[in-house]
């Protein structure tokens, strides 16, 4: 199983915004568990994505699953951005890619 | 919530002039990033009281919008509901007037708050102005009162929502809205000819964005294109800057409120497309017609003018080494011409900056800070001076 990794993203919502690149062959069950804890996911209206609201933040991603953009709410927790990490397979101890 | 919001805050995108027009308004989209940003320009400059400046627009401008948004048949009741429902809708947050009779309104999200938390963090003054100037047009519009609203807590400084008090013992008037010409948003008549990347449908962009549901969720916010959104009218960002400069030229600060202008577009036109260029939107709409470097500039174009930045379009486009554009109805130049009449020099201020910051994020080189000032954008000929189109020059720095 190839592990979870992450890029930042620049100019955002908030400046802690990532990107993270799942394993294409677990990204919807991944999917899938985010929904039973967040809530449900919902295809975009009129975009080929995939997006789940909850209080915490927003996550987005094309309809593959992958890579999954988490866009940060002022009201997310420590316990939320721990609990979406150990669903992803993501350690505080992996390196964060950055980009130019 | 009312039950008609779908009819009633329903876009119309009036396609030929690329506006987008809610509730009877024309609407702009635009980001935290440059929301802040001007906010900030217009209200820390010392020489003018930049606040009462941004509250008494916004009170005008958003009484008239409530005015277009109420029906006939809305009571009392039904018209604070409306007043709500379009402040969420347009994304500025969550409004709530339950306590209304106790002088209190209290916001639960904020757009500002979140542009100001992501920019200026350590801001030690309230933030929310326009929303200061949304309830005060709010008390107008649904019962004629003349009323002062102080935000006396802030969220970006404390607290979870920010509270706004109203003071009902007013005497000044609202500012009034005279338009001196009331016809020249229609498209003008050019000559220019647009060049066209051989890969970006334009067309396809534009209409897939108008499609997009792009309109305040639960809490009133637009998180969309990895930035928030907020659909403001183009009449308040017009007044604003149309009497910030005036005032400040008063002051004999004029050729500086311009230059502040300019810049925060520049800023808005890196960070704001820089966010959207990372976005899961822009991965699926736009980054499968990318083929080159150069389509990236009019794939922005495209998105820009679905945003209703302005029908701007590219008239030459050399690569790093200079681009030009023209606009035959640019919202600035539009405003300029219906509350002043024409003026002496280029007003499309927004767009100046905006053709400089694209330049800087598209071949500009170093961190995004190190890029500011390698481009120099002009206006050479604008509408508001009463050219027949306006047309823009970005040029590399020597």
């Amino acid at each position: 199983m190839s592990r979870t990794r992450r890029e930042q993203v620049h100019s955002c919502i908030h400046p802690d915004t990532y990107r993270y690149f799942l394993d294409h062959f677990r990204a919807d069950a991944l999917w899938d568990e985010c929904g039973k804890v967040f809530g449900p996911w919902e295809q975009h209206p009129t975009l080929p994505i995939r997006e789940l609201h909850c209080k915490a933040f927003v996550l987005r991603a094309p309809d593959s699953g992958t890579p999954v953009t988490l866009l940060r709410k002022t009201a997310c927790s420590h316990d939320e951005l721990d609990r979406f990490h150990s669903i992803v397979g993501w350690l505080e101890t992996q390196e964060t890619e950055i980009l130019p | 919530m009312i039950t008609d919001t779908a009819e009633r805050f329903s876009l119309r995108f009036d396609a030929d002039n690329y506006r987008r027009i809610i509730a009877g308004k024309e609407v702009i989209l635009h980001c935290h990033h440059y929301n802040s940003r001007i906010q900030r320009t217009i209200e820390f400059a010392e020489a003018v009281d930049g606040r009462s400046m941004v509250i008494e627009c916004a009170e005008a401008v958003f009484r008239e919008h409530l005015e277009l948004a109420f029906i006939p048949e809305d009571d009392e009741s039904t018209r604070w509901q409306v007043a709500t429902d379009l402040y969420s809708h347009l994304g500025y947050g969550s409004l709530d007037f339950a306590r209304v009779q106790d002088d209190l309104v209290t916001a639960s999200s904020s757009h500002f708050v979140e542009g100001w938390r992501a920019g200026f963090p350590d801001c030690d003054r309230p933030v929310c102005s326009v929303t200061s100037g949304y309830i005060q047009a709010t008390f107008l519009a649904v019962t004629g009162e003349l009323v002062t609203v102080q935000e006396e807590c802030c969220a970006l400084q404390q607290g979870s929502e920010c509270r706004f008090r109203v003071d009902r013992n007013r005497a000044t008037p609202s500012i009034s809205l005279e338009r001196v010409d009331t016809t020249n948003t229609e498209l003008s008549s050019t000559e220019m000819k647009a060049v066209d990347s051989n890969n970006v449908n334009a067309q396809e962009i534009i209409e897939a964005l108008v499609a997009m549901p792009i309109h305040g969720g639960e809490d009133g916010l637009i998180p969309s294109f990895n930035v928030y959104l907020a659909s403001t009218p183009a009449d308040l960002y017009n007044l604003m800057c149309i009497r910030f400069i005036e005032e400040m030229t008063a002051k004999g600060l004029g050729e500086l409120a311009r230059e502040q202008l300019v810049y925060d577009a520049e800023t808005c036109g890196m960070n704001t497309f820089r966010g959207i260029m990372a976005s899961t939107e822009w991965d699926a709409l736009v980054a499968p017609m990318i083929q080159e470097d150069r389509d990236t500039l009019f794939a922005i174009i495209a998105v820009s003018n679905a945003l209703g930045w302005g029908n701007w379009h590219v008239s030459s486009y050399d690569n790093e080494d200079g681009l030009a554009l023209f606009s035959p109805n640019a919202y600035e130049a539009s405003g300029v011409l219906t509350w002043r009449g024409r003026v002496a020099e280029p007003c499309c201020l927004m767009l100046t900056g905006v053709g400089a910051g694209l330049m800087q994020l598209i071949h500009g080189a170093g961190t995004l800070e190190e890029r500011f000032g390698q481009y120099q954008s002009s206006e050479l000929q604008c509408r508001g001076q009463g050219d027949a189109c306006c047309t823009f020059e970005v040029e590399c720095s020597d």
